[in-house]
């Protein structure tokens, strides 16, 4: 279990070293965040429409300075607005959930870190933020750090991710992909035929990047039970780093596809620069209300 | 079966066999490759499918398989157990098996060297053939029926000299020459392991094993045996005589004594000249000590010789002490003091003199006892005549009525040296005769006699003083009765008399006084007494419990009694005596110089063989350990090790660290100890208040006896410091002369331990105030619930009303009543001034004062003189309620002082004087030392008579 208190600590450190995405979106000057009108009744600012009452209203709701010019009784509808919601999954794969050195986080840690800064940054002006296929409800601000941070260590998670809530949000997507990519490419072209935007975080140990390994090796898996034993290791280097970039590359590939982008971030190494590409993402593309 | 390769022989040959199949294991070692190092990678998931590219296995390092192949050579060979025996080809021209007559010496003179007899005879035996048959018998045995009929083979026989142990007395061949006509049939070789002493016997046995077959002898003498023959008493302590048997050159030597506990008290060095073969050894310690030494033990030199007990009649007192009964005041006892001196070196028993008689004492001590009776005094004389010694003291009793048990005869009436009607002076003590065994003392000073009893002048009277005064009048005598001694103090054992019992020299005139006539031993013994063994020593001279079937020893052989086979030193009690028989008292070495002619004496090198299996195995064991850490190394596995090492380098400097801090916090606490409030209560005059838990209470208590001792202090000659709050419990309440119990709201309850503390401290002459606060409001007619809660237990006479004539009302100030926060309250008081009888305590001074004026109220006073608390009727009561407080406190102080009615008609003028009679005091306040002469009551005057 992740130590989360630690893990709302450092994302809310993170958080803070953000620019503020409405900074973005005004640099980007594409469109606004916050709620967008749904053209039709339901709870917002706007004024939609005057109704007769009916018995189940309450007198609370009745507009009196309408209702007084007649016999009637009216009530004042606003027109329905929702805001954005943006969706984060981490991978829940026992090898997502791995550290290769004491001091480090682990990769799942790392991505809960960065994508809960940025879920507190995007939902702190009215947006909201949840856990893809998580059980609590969309949030704001601090609740959303929470609710995301508690609803990624949940157990028994599918190890694809789940079907989002609504069209048209954004979703990020951290994991090191080295599962089956199959399912994460099905999930892509699903999400974004819905047109939802979004971002495929990649997160790896270093250990995983360098491969540093020589001599007689025995590897394991965390989750896999098949052993391989291999003589002379720093002879296999050359092979490991090729099938590690093509699977990159097919990744990006996948991104840039469905006009997603796609991002790899090493743990242990400043998380800055990817939080802040990812939030100028998220700004360029806010234009989807 | 056995298989030689020169001196080098295999009893187990066919392991030999296995070395065969080391060309096979270098193969199965070089083709097993080193355990891989294991990784968890997440990533693997990307390569689980790649073919390994190379997996031919790394080369196990040609110097593990030589490091492997080695262990196993050598294991093999340890296997095939491999015998060094240079003297085999001696013992092999002996083609027909002889059998062997082992003889060992296991007296306590072999025990220096015990482990090499030991490995010598094993040596011996291992060298033998299996077929031979061989006999183990010990010089210290005195029936040898099982072992000549006990035919055993080597293996066997090792075995049992495995058990052989020295036995704590000296070897006695004589048993053992008889012995040899049983020897059994056929050629008897023999082999003699000897402690290089001879034993009684030694020519008659040397004789008879000639005449059995050959005789070899392994003197085993690589250690001198040093042995304590004696032990002398000087004045600073025990001296110890000590022997040698062999070894010139200097040896120093370190002697322990212990007491029964097994604890060491002390310790003493010396050394063997160089060309000595005895020494003397002295301790110098304080007889306290001595009185602890149980035996002694030479440092290293671990035999029954080394040890010496000393116990019995030449040390230890026994002194019966007259019971005087239940004692009210046990400072004024008599026995007290002759109790509290004797302490330090003898037991004392209380009892009748008939008990006293009765108990096999060494003294028996009288205090001030008049005229025994006749029967009595029969009894007594014949005690002393069988050895005991009487030591009596004078009194009023004795110098009103003596009897016949004396040194001296005496006067009839005692000389007071001070007394009113005396012009003589208080005598110093003179000094000690020569002939008197005070005679090495220092003459204690300061030590003033007022009183004693004279003797009658007489032509014997000089020799039979053992210290005189001044003037020359005996204070100490002494005469022998029978072979017993009368020694008589001419002065009581308490202070009335003279300082004496106050003073160190009266311990040790007493530790002299108490010397016994001459040994118990010999003379108050039944000859018929036997003497069970308490403990036995081994020949280590470890303390064993005597076998189940030891025999005590008869009084009457035990002239010339040395430790034998029946007897193996020890401590042996019957009756009164304590008997220690110790191994090396009177021995005298007789080292063998010379082996008579026909018996070869072999150094114990030549007649051994050596093991070499173990040696090999061992080899092998270590070589598997280095091999074991190198796979680990190699493996990477140590890093393990390496962090646990790091750590423990980490806890070491840390521990480092912590030092410092501890040192200061020791320092501290030596300043705390300076600051005990018990050791300032005991260097300046306080008063004590009852902490009762109830803080207010406490704080009003300490308040009220702070602005009292300030009082004190301005007015009169009592100076007190500040007052100290006590835990009646764990505090000594003796050093505080009042202690002031403020009673709270809801009472105090007392337990058990500080009830009886209390008690004792009423008993000794305490005095205790209980201010109950309530000033008659709550219980005026009634009883305040609360003291009888507070009281219960304690042991409180009957109690009465302060009336106008007791000696409080004018102990100081002349009083008209009692004055506290509340006006004109009575003060309650133990009523024994006016029962009658030799129980009233401490002269009829109350020790219990019970007031419910709130006095501690009117006197409380802050830190600057400040009145804390309203008082009624203003500063003038105030003004009352301190004199009423001077008044307790000088009535505690000086006691009945002012009840005597010499100065009657001094206060009757005075009061006749005064206009205002009610409370005037009786002189000015702190009057100058040397105020005028009819001031003969004021408290200065009574400060310069202390």
């Amino acid at each position: 279990m992740s130590d989360l208190e630690r893990l709302r600590a450092e994302s809310e450190a993170l958080a803070a070293e953000l620019p503020e995405l409405s900074g973005l979106v005004r640099q980007q000057a594409t469109a606004h965040p916050g709620g967008a009108p749904r053209q039709k009744a339901g709870h917002g600012e706007d004024f939609w429409q005057y109704r007769s009452q009916t018995p189940e209203d309450s007198a609370g709701a009745i507009d009196w300075r309408r209702s007084a010019t007649g016999d009637e009784f009216y009530i004042r509808e606003h027109e329905l607005q929702t805001a954005q919601l943006l969706e984060v999954w981490v991978d829940p794969s026992p090898g997502f959930d791995w550290r290769s050195e004491d001091q480090l986080l682990t990769k799942a840690d790392e991505a809960r870190v960065l994508t809960t800064a940025i879920a507190l940054r995007f939902s702190e002006e009215g947006d909201l933020a949840a856990a893809l296929g998580g059980v609590k409800a969309p949030a704001r601000a601090n609740r959303a750090a929470d609710y995301i941070l508690s609803d990624s260590v949940l157990p028994n998670r599918d190890a694809a991710p789940p079907p989002s809530r609504r069209d048209a949000s954004f979703a990020i997507l951290a994991s090191d992909f080295y599962g089956d990519i199959g399912a994460i490419e099905r999930w892509v072209l699903q999400s974004a035929g819905k047109s939802i935007h979004g971002i495929l975080l990649q997160v790896c140990d270093p250990l995983e990047t360098s491969f540093p390994f020589q001599g007689r090796m025995k590897f394991t898996r965390p989750g896999g039970k098949a052993e391989k034993i291999f003589g002379r290791v720093e002879g296999l280097r050359d092979d490991y780093l090729e099938r590690f970039e093509a699977r990159q590359t097919q990744i990006a590939e996948l991104a840039r596809r469905v006009g997603w982008t796609y991002r790899t971030h090493v743990t242990g190494e400043p998380r800055r620069g990817v939080c802040f590409d990812l939030m100028n993402f998220l700004a360029a593309t806010g234009g989807g209300k | 079966m056995s298989f030689a390769l020169g001196p080098l022989a295999f009893t187990a040959p066919l392991a030999l066999l296995a070395l065969i199949g080391l060309p096979l294991l270098w193969f199965v070692l070089r083709a097993t490759p080193p355990q891989p190092k294991t990784q968890v990678l997440p990533s693997l998931a990307l390569f689980e499918d790649l073919a390994p590219k190379e997996e031919t296995p790394d080369q196990t390092p040609w110097w593990i398989i030589l490091l492997r192949m080695m262990m196993i050579t050598l294991a093999i060979i340890g296997l095939s157990a491999p015998v060094w025996s240079p003297s085999s080809s001696g013992t092999g021209e002996d083609t027909a098996p002889e059998n062997m007559l082992l003889i060992i010496d296991n007296g306590w003179t072999s025990a220096p060297n015990w482990s090499a007899t030991q490995s010598a005879a094993m040596n011996a035996l291992s060298a033998m053939d299996r077929d031979q048959a061989v006999y183990v018998v010990t010089s210290t045995d005195t029936d040898f029926t099982d072992e000549m009929a006990n035919r055993l083979s080597p293996q066997e026989a090792r075995a049992m000299v495995r058990t052989i142990r020295p036995n704590g007395w000296l070897s006695d061949y004589q048993p053992l020459v008889g012995a040899l006509e049983n020897a059994p049939d056929g050629g008897l070789r023999t082999l003699w392991i000897s402690d290089g002493q001879a034993g009684n016997g030694f020519d008659a046995l040397s004789d008879g094993l000639k005449a059995l077959g050959a005789v070899d002898v392994i003197p085993v003498t690589d250690l001198p045996v040093v042995t304590m023959t004696g032990l002398g008493i000087t004045p600073d302590g025990p001296a110890l005589t000590l022997m040698r048997s062999s070894g010139m050159g200097d040896y120093p030597v370190t002697i322990s004594a212990f007491d029964e506990t097994g604890r060491s008290v002390a310790s003493a060095r010396g050394s063997f000249a160089a060309d000595a073969d005895t020494a003397r050894i002295a301790f110098n310690v304080p007889e306290a000590v001595q009185g602890d030494m149980a035996y002694f033990r030479l440092t290293g030199g671990a035999s029954a010789g080394g040890v010496w007990q000393w116990e019995g009649s030449n040390r230890l007192r026994r002194v019966g002490l007259l019971s005087e009964g239940q004692v009210l005041q046990p400072l004024l006892s008599d026995t007290y003091y002759v109790r509290k001196a004797l302490e330090p070196f003898a037991t004392v028993q209380e009892g009748t003199l008939d008990e006293l008689i009765a108990a096999d004492l060494n003294v028996i001590v009288l205090t001030d006892v008049g005229e025994l009776t006749d029967t009595v005094k029969d009894a007594l004389e014949t005690w002393i005549q069988q050895g005991g010694v009487l030591v009596r003291f004078a009194g009023p009793r004795l110098a009103a009525q003596a009897d016949s048990l004396l040194p001296v005869r005496l006067r009839r009436a005692s000389r007071a040296l001070d007394s009113a009607l005396s012009w003589d002076t208080p005598q110093a003590l003179a000094g000690f005769p020569s002939g008197s065994p005070f005679a090495t003392f220092r003459v204690p000073e300061g030590v003033m006699i007022r009183r004693q009893v004279l003797a009658q002048p007489d032509a014997l009277l000089d020799s039979r003083t053992w210290a005189r005064l001044d003037d020359g009048t005996p204070l100490v005598t002494s005469a022998g009765l029978g072979s017993g001694r009368i020694t008589l103090f001419h002065v009581t054992a308490g202070p009335e008399w003279s300082d004496l019992p106050l003073s160190g020299g009266f311990v040790d005139m007493l530790r002299r006084a108490t010397l016994p006539a001459r040994s118990l031993g010999n003379v108050s013994v039944q000859p018929d007494t036997s003497l069970a063994p308490q403990r036995w020593l081994n020949g280590f001279g470890d303390f064993i419990a005597p076998a189940p079937s030891a025999r005590p020893i008869q009084m009457d052989d035990l002239e010339a009694l040395t430790a034998n086979a029946d007897h193996p030193a020890g401590l042996y009690r019957g009756g009164a005596v304590t008997l220690p028989l110790n191994a090396g008292s009177g021995w005298q070495p007789q080292t063998i110089t010379s082996w008579p002619a026909g018996i070869t004496v072999l150094s114990a090198a030549e007649r051994s063989s050596f093991n070499l299996g173990g040696f090999l195995l061992a080899a092998a064991l270590v070589l598997l350990i280095a091999d074991l850490l190198l796979s680990l190394v190699l493996a990477g596995r140590l890093t393990l090790i390496r962090t646990a090492s790091a750590s423990a380098v980490f806890l070491l400097s840390g521990l480092v660290m912590l030092s410092p801090g501890d040192a200061t916090a020791q320092t501290r606490n030596t300043n705390a100890e300076a600051s005990d409030p018990t050791l300032a209560a005991a260097l300046d005059l306080r008063f004590g208040y009852v902490r009762t838990g109830d803080s207010a209470t406490d704080r009003k208590a300490e308040a009220g006896l702070r602005g009292l001792s300030f009082v004190l202090f301005r007015r009169t000659t009592v100076e007190p410091a500040n007052p100290i709050g006590l835990d009646l419990a764990s505090d000594p309440l003796n050093v505080y002369p009042m202690i002031w119990i403020e009673l709270p709201e809801d009472g105090l309850e007392l337990n058990d331990e500080e009830r009886a503390a209390l008690s004792e401290y009423l008993r000794n002459g305490g005095a205790i105030v209980i201010e109950t606060a309530t000033g008659g409001i709550n219980g005026s007619g009634g009883r305040d619930p609360r003291l009888p809660r507070l009281l219960e237990g304690l042991d409180i006479p009957p109690l009465l009303p302060v009336d106008e004539d007791h000696v409080l009302t004018r102990s100081f100030y002349l009083l008209n009543g009692f004055h506290g926060r509340y006006q004109d309250r009575p003060i309650w008081v133990e009523s024994g001034a006016t029962t009658t009888g030799d129980e009233r305590r401490g002269d009829g001074i109350s020790g219990i004062f019970i007031s419910d004026a709130d006095l501690s109220a009117a006197w409380a006073m802050d830190d600057r003189g400040r009145p804390l608390y309203s008082v009624d009727g203003g500063q003038r009561n105030r003004e009352l309620a301190y004199r009423t407080g001077i008044n307790i406190v000088m009535y505690i102080l000086t006691g009945n002082y002012k009840e005597d009615q010499v100065h009657l008609p001094s206060l009757l003028e005075r009061l006749g004087e005064v206009t205002n009679p009610e409370d005037t005091p009786v002189v000015d306040e702190k009057p100058a030392r040397d105020g005028e002469p009819t001031d003969i009551t004021g408290p200065g005057t009574r400060g310069d008579e202390e």
